[in-house]
């Protein structure tokens, strides 16, 4: 065999060596989970399923999960609805769902789980965009949704209780961005608009949460922490006219900190003597 | 012909070096390039050679542990899959490590086993990352020092059923979900941050050793966060049970605390006493 030959044989067998480790997700050669082919699709059992392409559907709900424990990666693609009605992702009372990195467009909520007893999901690198009334709404507790986006639509990213939203980023929600009723921890997020003045918050949090290093602009209310106890520690708020920064607890323990209020509207409200502990804050 | 030849292996090779192709139903396969890793495919599993291991589907057993870590320096990926073990009743886990060093477990879901991850000996370097320790009667537990636990969540089969995030030598705990146990997360020396805590019998966190307790977020079923063993105790927030206290620090003035920007709430005490060495912050509640 000639020589040449013989080296492109060895250069192909070179490019076609082992893929090189990667940081995050990583997924070696060989099988791997249920493809979701098209929609509607029910997942009826523990696993990990993913999309092979983008998919869209106007009847009804786009994936219904029925069972815990499952995985369900978009593998960077889009699940688009009929912009109106329905769910991108619905679930009712599971335990354990992860979901993620992809986009969720089009939809009355993107991600929607309806049970009060819907217990440990995780939303991770998902995009949720264009959907009418919520981005994400998960009820339950023990949730967690880490570095997604919401974009449109109404309100943004919605936990119940006793649950985490961090890194994630909300941009022009017709409603509140961010939102943990009971029990959270509310890190490292950016929050723009909608604009306007009123009670919509940029991010609300109901009680004993910890409100930490997020920034919001341009919301009638940019953090309100007024209905219970919280910290609110690290953030910095531009609130324009006729919007308030930050408003806390006049009745439940508030700890205000290193906080930075700016802009021509209400920097600070409802700070109360003997409730409110107020360090060093700007603005 | 020769020249013919030439040409097909060049473009023979240029195709074979493509990007990934989703293949067929129930395949993810990067194109044209072998398998990276060894795949486990039934229980029990020992793995007994450094190197990455994964798995591809659900997998369960009843009769022993799921997995067994018999060699330093191994990754472990299960892919988003569940290994199921028999109850949390069982004496079994679902990944058992014993004195090995620098071992990653990540990425998939635990359930039914009386330990989701352990280590036992003085194994160091561990890290467990993204995984969910679900229905175990113990979340994770890890002998040794310098260990990880990362972007995990805990929740046990029912309520009290003793500790859920435990690092029995130093490490970090951060970023992680917990509910429902008698010890939400044990320490014994490193950083807790980061985590939501919840409804957990006897302490929500629980550190010793000179512990960075920080911007956690707690509510008790009885205790909040206690810092026996001196260490930093900031900005966290905690609701406390009427039977409980919410922040306790070290009641040994051979280890003080600091103790600055937390806001404790609820119907029981506060704050403990802690002892002459304890400086105290500005703190709500």
């Amino acid at each position: 065999m000639p020589k040449k030959l013989l080296l492109v044989i060895l250069l192909g067998l070179v490019l076609c060596g082992p893929a090189a480790l990667a940081d995050g997700d990583f997924y070696p050669g060989g099988p791997w989970g249920t493809r979701i082919n098209s929609l509607p699709y029910t997942i009826s059992a523990p696993g990990a399923y993913y999309l092979g392409g983008n998919l869209s559907y106007t009847g009804g709900n786009g994936i219904t999960i029925a069972s815990d424990h499952v995985t369900l990666d978009l593998m960077g693609y889009t699940i688009t609805g009929p912009g109106i009605a329905n769910n991108g992702i619905y679930m009712n009372g599971r335990k354990n769902v992860e979901i993620r990195n992809g986009t969720i467009s089009g939809w009355e909520c993107g991600i929607y789980e309806e049970g009060a007893a819907g217990v440990g999901h995780r939303i991770i690198n998902v995009r949720v965009e264009g959907n009418k009334i919520r981005g994400m709404y998960l009820r339950g507790d023990g949730h967690l949704i880490k570095g997604c986006r919401a974009t449109g639509g109404g309100n943004g990213l919605h936990i119940e209780s006793a649950g985490a939203i961090t890194g994630c980023q909300v941009n022009n929600s017709s409603n509140s961005g961010i939102i943990i009723n009971l029990t959270g921890l509310i890190s490292g997020n950016v929050v723009i608009g909608p604009g306007g003045a009123g009670t919509i918050s940029g991010i609300y949090s109901g009680s004993t949460s910890l409100v930490l290093g997020n920034e919001v602009t341009d919301a009638p209310t940019g953090i309100s922490c007024k209905d219970g106890p919280n910290n609110i520690i690290g953030n910095s708020v531009t609130a324009n006219s006729g919007q308030i920064g930050i408003t806390v607890s006049t009745t439940q323990p508030t700890l205000l900190d290193q906080n930075t209020v700016m802009g021509n509207g209400t920097h600070y409200q409802g700070i109360t003597s003997g409730v409110t502990v107020v360090r060093n804050n700007a603005g | 012909m020769k020249r013919l030849l030439w040409l097909l292996a060049l473009l023979g090779a240029l195709l074979l070096s493509a990007a990934p192709v989703p293949a067929a139903d129930g395949f993810f396969v990067v194109g044209g390039r072998p398998m990276v890793g060894t795949r486990i495919s039934s229980l029990p599993y020992t793995i007994s050679a450094p190197g990455y291991y994964y798995v591809t589907g659900n997998l369960s057993y009843s009769g022993g542990h799921g997995i067994t870590v018999n060699s330093s320096n191994v990754t472990l990926d299960l892919m988003g899959f569940a290994l199921t073990g028999p109850n949390a009743s069982s004496s079994y886990c679902g990944v058992y490590i014993h004195n090995q060093n620098n071992v990653e477990v990540r990425n998939g879901t635990l359930t039914g086993w009386y330990m989701g991850v352990q280590e036992d000996g003085g194994g160091d370097n561990h890290r467990v990352i993204g995984i969910r320790a679900v229905g175990n009667r113990n979340g994770i537990n890890l002998a040794g020092n310098s260990h990880l636990i990362k972007g995990c969540s805990a929740f046990p089969g029912s309520f009290g059923e003793t500790m859920g995030l435990t690092i029995n030598g130093t490490g970090t705990i951060s970023g992680c979900i917990v509910r429902n146990f008698d010890y939400g997360i044990y320490i014994a020396g490193g950083t807790v941050s980061g985590n939501v805590v919840t409804n957990c019998y006897a302490y929500c966190i629980y550190a010793q050793n000179n512990t960075v307790i920080s911007h956690n977020s707690v509510s008790s079923g009885v205790n909040g966060i206690k810092g026996n063993g001196g260490g930093s105790i900031i900005g966290n927030i905690v609701f406390v049970g009427s039977l409980g206290t919410g922040i306790d620090p070290s009641a040994s003035a051979s280890t003080p605390n600091l103790v600055d920007q937390n806001n404790v709430s609820g119907s029981g005490t506060h704050y403990g006493f802690g002892n002459e060495n304890t400086r105290w912050g500005s703190n709500g509640g």
